[in-house]
């Protein structure tokens, strides 16, 4: 019983971007795209060109999204560490620390376009300066959020510590650094997208010929190869939700206390 | 209280009603100024160039600053370029009724679908230069296996990759790195070998001091890989219901070029002040250099964008044999020359 | 004078507190308040909001400061006495971990104070027992009632067996019969442990059923305005909510808030 109503409540909440999947790609692959909003096959290639595009080219562009997911991963996780030990910073020493906050957002609002041609101008080498971009863009969010999480906190949570006699030490490892981890995993799901679009971005100005920034670049500006350049499109869009997806995974069971994985599931 | 209300509604709107009457009489007005002379309405076309306004379009540029369009009852407007502009899909979505395009990047999108054809070849050679340092030892397409080359992209590369497998090279036997379009990359040795327009990036490397003196250049044309590059395309039917129009353009845009050619300074100034994209210095010598690639040694200014037939076969040859396209295009299918003919008679 | 002060638990003398508004005048606190509260007793806050219970009671867990004033809390420092952890806390909400499992929750004081892992699970046991949530050891606190919630938090404060038992409006956001349950529940253990409660409360007939002795305090400004002694014989009963005695202590309860208005 428990079982069917699980099923039945994923069926409901996967019903509507289902529904909607199936409604533009039937727009298009019915040809009412090219009749009704007069878009052009060649420009817009069908679904169905783009499906056969990426499984003949399915070789060349699993190599090209291994070059595009490394740095991605890499600089998401050195970014929001970065992002999440400033947070711990500035929760310890509020008064110092604050400023850095806001110096992070700014940084984290330099356009990523300003930025990836800057990083491919310091680091030669395509994999750091890809990183260095992501680093950048992902700090933000993570300190913005964990800062919240590590101290937006009930006063009374903190009376109970104060009353336990806790050290310092002891109030962010029992309570602040696990009251956090709901906001820890808001900002990385946040970071998934900007993350993939830094590293895109970063191809599309870098030394490296492979990745696929430089790829939808390179096949969207050939005209017998846009259903390729749509092919690689689609490979960033599986890579963001799969990434997204072991994120999801990973909090249901690390954070399945928290209000957020109870809702509606 | 209430019909002195209603009074001054209708005042207002009376008054509204004259003003825009008379803002609608202005603009028709305007609007007639525009076309004077003879009377006789001109025909409008948009060009869609390939970048910003530099010496490369210069026929273009000039035909327009000396009213040859407008001699030919054409009103023109050019459209200049960008990284994001793709002039294909501006004409076949009929931004642009005539665009600049590499003839091989042409192939590529007859072959994706987009009925285009070739009416007037700017360019009679490649202006394309492979440009190493003296010091890295690179001399000819030989020297070439296991070194670091920069690309902009696939119309500029199977121009290199002809010129690598004339020497029995391939892709696996050098590294491509994706050049910008400084020569920034070559001046700080992260490449051994660069892309250079002979018009543009080697004049910037000349400024930076690396000139013959110092640096190998391999001229695609010596090679004898050269690919046709700036060309004039429209759409085939356009073409086909417009012919008049064409050939009055087409007459237009060739006496834009031999004045340019014969007055490079003149028409390098002219340019500069239209885009200012780069040093008036630079567009001047740009505009020469492209000059010399319109209308090369030995040809008149009666040549001036003839299409070579045997230059295009061998474009289309290279660029089937260097997987830029997959299967056949014919000749014919993708150049038509009669209207620069017509344009030239 | 001696027996007075070997009876004595806390002490509060001449307690004043001073609270700087962010606009305006600042706003005192207890003009130079007393009192005692002895061993073993069961002493009721009661008062409306903003009659300042709950920063007496957060003055004895050394959580507030006071401006002026002294707060001894077994006979040192309240600080001291905290650090000691002479007392237990019960907040108005459970203020659970959500983190941690029930046992966990209970096990935070004894894991602070580096009790050996054995000796808590021990504890936690017996207290779960105590508080009747045997069983729920592995539960996450998302999956109790409020009731229950709040009797993982008693368990908790009770855990390190501490003299002291301070409760913050504890039953304040549980239903009425929940609350009725666990008003028999912490007699019980009281009883059973003869711990010293203090209990900030808003409802009179809670203050009256459970106390030795009720402070009763008004607002505006924040005061004592009385303490009254709680007649009524123990262990208490419900039958007693409807007996004239409770009715009258209520009655002379009533009485001072009455008086307490009417001198503004």
């Amino acid at each position: 019983m428990k079982r069917r109503s699980v099923v039945s409540g994923m069926m409901v909440k996967l019903a509507p971007p289902v529904a909607f999947g199936v409604f533009v790609v039937g727009f298009i692959q019915l040809g009412l795209a090219y009749t009704l909003l007069n878009f052009k096959p060649m420009q817009l290639p069908p679904p169905s060109a783009v499906a056969s595009a990426f499984i003949e080219n399915f070789q060349a562009i699993a190599r090209d999204s291994l070059v595009t997911v490394g740095p991605t991963l890499a600089g998401m996780i050195v970014g929001s560490l970065i992002g999440y030990l400033t947070a711990v910073f500035i929760t310890r020493f509020p008064k110092g620390g604050f400023g850095l906050l806001y110096i992070m957002i700014a940084i984290n609002s330099v356009p990523i376009v300003a930025l990836a041609p800057i990083m491919n101008r310091w680091f030669t080498q395509p994999f750091p300066a890809k990183v260095s971009v992501v680093i950048i863009i992902s700090m933000g969010a993570m300190a913005v959020n964990a800062f919240r999480g590590l101290s937006d906190l009930p006063d009374e949570s903190r009376h109970l510590m104060r009353a336990c006699d806790a050290s310092n030490m002891e109030v962010f490892t029992k309570l602040r650094i696990p009251a956090s981890l709901p906001y820890v995993f808001t900002a990385l799901k946040i970071n998934v997208s900007v993350a993939m679009m830094g590293t895109i971005i970063g191809e599309y100005f870098n030394d490296n010929t492979s990745g696929i920034g430089y790829m939808i670049k390179y096949t969207l500006r050939i005209g017998n190869r846009k259903a390729e350049g749509w092919a690689y499109i689609l490979a960033a869009a599986i890579i963001s939700i799969l990434i997204y997806a072991a994120l999801t995974l990973a909090q249901r069971r690390l954070v399945r206390w928290h209000a957020s994985q109870r809702m509606g599931a | 209280m209430n019909s002195k209300k209603s009074k001054k509604i209708k005042v207002l709107a009376i008054a509204l009603a004259l003003a825009m009457t008379a803002a609608l009489l202005a603009s028709c007005a305007a609007k007639e100024e525009k076309p004077a002379g003879e009377g006789q309405t001109l025909d409008k076309i948009t060009v869609q160039t390939l970048w910003v306004p530099q010496g490369q379009f210069a026929g273009l540029y000039i035909a327009d600053a000396r009213d040859y369009y407008e001699e030919e009852g054409i009103d023109i407007e050019i459209l200049p370029g960008g990284t994001d502009v793709t002039p294909a899909d501006q004409v076949e979505n009929d931004v642009a009724q005539v665009g600049v395009l590499f003839y091989s990047s042409l192939l590529t999108y007859q072959e994706g679908g987009y009925d285009f054809i070739n009416v007037f070849q700017n360019f009679q050679g490649s202006p394309q230069y492979l440009v190493a340092k003296k010091d890295t030892g690179i001399a000819t397409g030989a020297d070439l296996k296991g070194k670091k080359i920069g690309t902009w992209g696939a119309q500029w590369q199977v121009e290199f990759a002809a010129l690598l497998g004339k020497y029995d090279l391939g892709d696996s036997d050098v590294t491509w790195v994706q050049q910008d379009y400084t020569m920034d990359q070559f001046i700080n040795d992260e490449i051994d070998a660069a892309s250079a327009m002979a018009y543009n990036e080697w004049l910037i490397a000349n400024d930076e001091g690396w000139d013959e003196s110092n640096t190998n250049i391999i001229d695609l044309n010596k090679e004898g890989t050269a690919m046709l590059e700036d060309c004039l395309f429209v759409k085939r039917d356009w073409a086909e219901a417009n012919e008049d129009l064409l050939v009055r353009f087409l007459r237009a845009t060739k006496k834009g070029w031999d004045y340019a050619i014969q007055n490079p300074e003149e028409s390098g100034k002219l340019i500069f002040e239209t885009g200012n994209s780069a040093t008036e210095e630079h567009q001047i010598k740009m505009t020469e250099i492209c000059g010399s690639y319109v209308q090369p040694e030995g040809a008149t200014a009666g040549d001036i964008g003839k299409i070579d037939e045997a230059k295009a076969q061998q474009t289309i040859d290279f660029a089937k044999k260097y997987g830029l396209i997959k299967g056949d295009i014919a000749l014919e299918n993708s150049i038509d020359v009669s209207y620069w003919e017509k344009a030239s008679s | 004078m001696n027996l007075s002060q070997d009876r004595t638990e806390i002490c509060l003398k001449n307690i004043r507190m001073r609270f700087q508004m962010k606009s305006g005048d600042p706003i005192n606190v207890f003009d130079g308040l007393d009192l005692e509260v002895y061993k073993g007793e069961f002493i009721s806050f009661l008062g409306p909001s903003g009659c300042g219970k709950t920063t007496l009671l957060r003055l004895i867990a050394d959580i507030l400061q006071p401006t002026e004033g002294i707060v001894t809390v077994g006979g040192i420092s309240a600080a001291e006495a905290r650090k000691q952890h002479k007392y237990g806390i019960v907040f108005q909400k459970p203020v659970l971990y959500d983190w941690r499992t029930v046992a966990k929750n209970v096990a935070l004081p004894m894991e602070m104070m580096k009790i050996p892992k054995k000796e808590q699970e021990e504890k936690v046991t017996e207290m779960l027992q105590l508080v009747n949530l045997e069983g729920y050891e592995n539960s996450y606190p998302f999956e109790l009632s409020g009731g229950m919630q709040q009797r993982v938090g008693i368990a908790r404060a009770l855990s390190l067996d501490s003299e002291i038992l301070l409760m913050d409006e504890p039953f304040s956001a549980l239903d009425e019969f929940t609350k009725m349950k666990l008003h028999e529940d912490l007699l019980r253990i009281w009883e059973a442990t003869g711990k010293t409660i203090v209990f900030v409360t808003h409802n009179i007939s809670e203050a009256v059923y459970l106390s030795d002795r009720v402070c009763v305090f008004t607002a505006n400004p924040a005061r004592l305005a009385g303490i009254v002694d709680i007649g009524l014989k123990r262990p208490r009963n419900e039958d007693m909510l409807i007996s004239s005695s409770y009715l009258a202590y209520m009655g002379e309860i009533r009485h001072i808030f009455e008086a307490g208005y009417e001198k503004d």
